[in-house]
């Protein structure tokens, strides 16, 4: 069966994008499909360059990257929350000259036109935080 | 950003529980039913608890803080999103009824928001 997943809170202080996470590995271990993780709001937070995680803590962003590398999994974070937030790729650093990108490698920024495609594909779409 | 020509129509509803202003959630459930409404897929907006809030009309947010919400809800209908449901008790404990609404709500009772969640083939909590 192919999945997609709406994530909604940080990676931090908030319990609901590791269960997320926990719930996009569980997935694929199963043998589905994972499409795409749609980030919004303050779920952009999971797609930062510029974290580091505290000793003994899971490294939320770097599992996501790691798990879309392993799988092929499309990680979309919604571009107007992310531009608000600070997360920028280097093509909307370079277009309102900030000093610098913080998108991590392995995500894109994208409209949510992504969360509708992601919806009209998967035969399930799941929200975390919501 | 593109959905694929003749893609298939999956009804979507869209359920936001919080209330408007402290949090964006409201805003941003608006906005993601816009999205699937532009895409052609069939939406429904469901307000529950404290979301009903968002309904109330006359509302006069800080104009640093937010645009008003009561007023983009108001265009709903041009976005192609016809049916906005509220649940009825969630409103009466909050002292409002349908007069003090800022648009045409469908009030859902047990039965009611138990046959919406069942009839959508997406449910988002935004």
């Amino acid at each position: 069966m192919i999945f997609s997943l709406l994530v909604q809170e940080s990676a931090v202080g908030r319990q609901s994008s590791h269960a997320a996470y926990r719930f996009a590995r569980e997935l694929v271990a199963r043998g589905h499909t994972l499409y795409r993780v749609f980030f919004f709001g303050d779920g952009v937070h999971n797609s930062t360059a510029l974290n580091c995680a505290a000793g003994g803590e899971a490294d939320l962003p770097a599992l996501w990257q790691q798990l879309a590398a392993e799988h092929g999994v499309d990680l979309v974070s919604c571009v107007s929350s992310a531009l608000r937030r600070g997360i920028i790729d280097e093509r909307e650093a370079a277009r309102h000259a900030l000093g610098a990108a913080s998108l991590r490698q392995g995500f894109e920024l994208s409209g949510l036109g992504q969360l509708v495609e992601a919806s009209i594909r998967s035969d399930r779409i799941l929200d975390f935080g919501g | 950003m593109s959905a694929p020509q003749a893609a298939p129509r999956r009804s979507v509803l869209v359920v936001c529980r919080t209330a408007p202003y402290g949090r964006s959630r409201a805003r941003d459930a608006v906005d993601v039913a816009m999205a699937f409404a532009a895409f052609d897929q069939p939406v429904t907006l469901l307000f529950l608890g404290d979301g009903v809030l968002a309904l109330a009309s006359g509302q006069r947010p800080a104009p640093e803080f937010s645009r008003s919400l009561d007023k983009l809800l108001g265009t709903l209908a041009d976005y192609g999103i016809e049916e906005v449901h509220a649940d009825a008790a969630a409103l009466a404990a909050r002292g409002l009824d349908a007069q003090a609404l800022a648009l045409p709500v469908r009030l859902a009772g047990p039965v009611e928001l138990r046959e919406l969640f069942a009839a959508h083939e997406r449910v988002l909590t935004v």
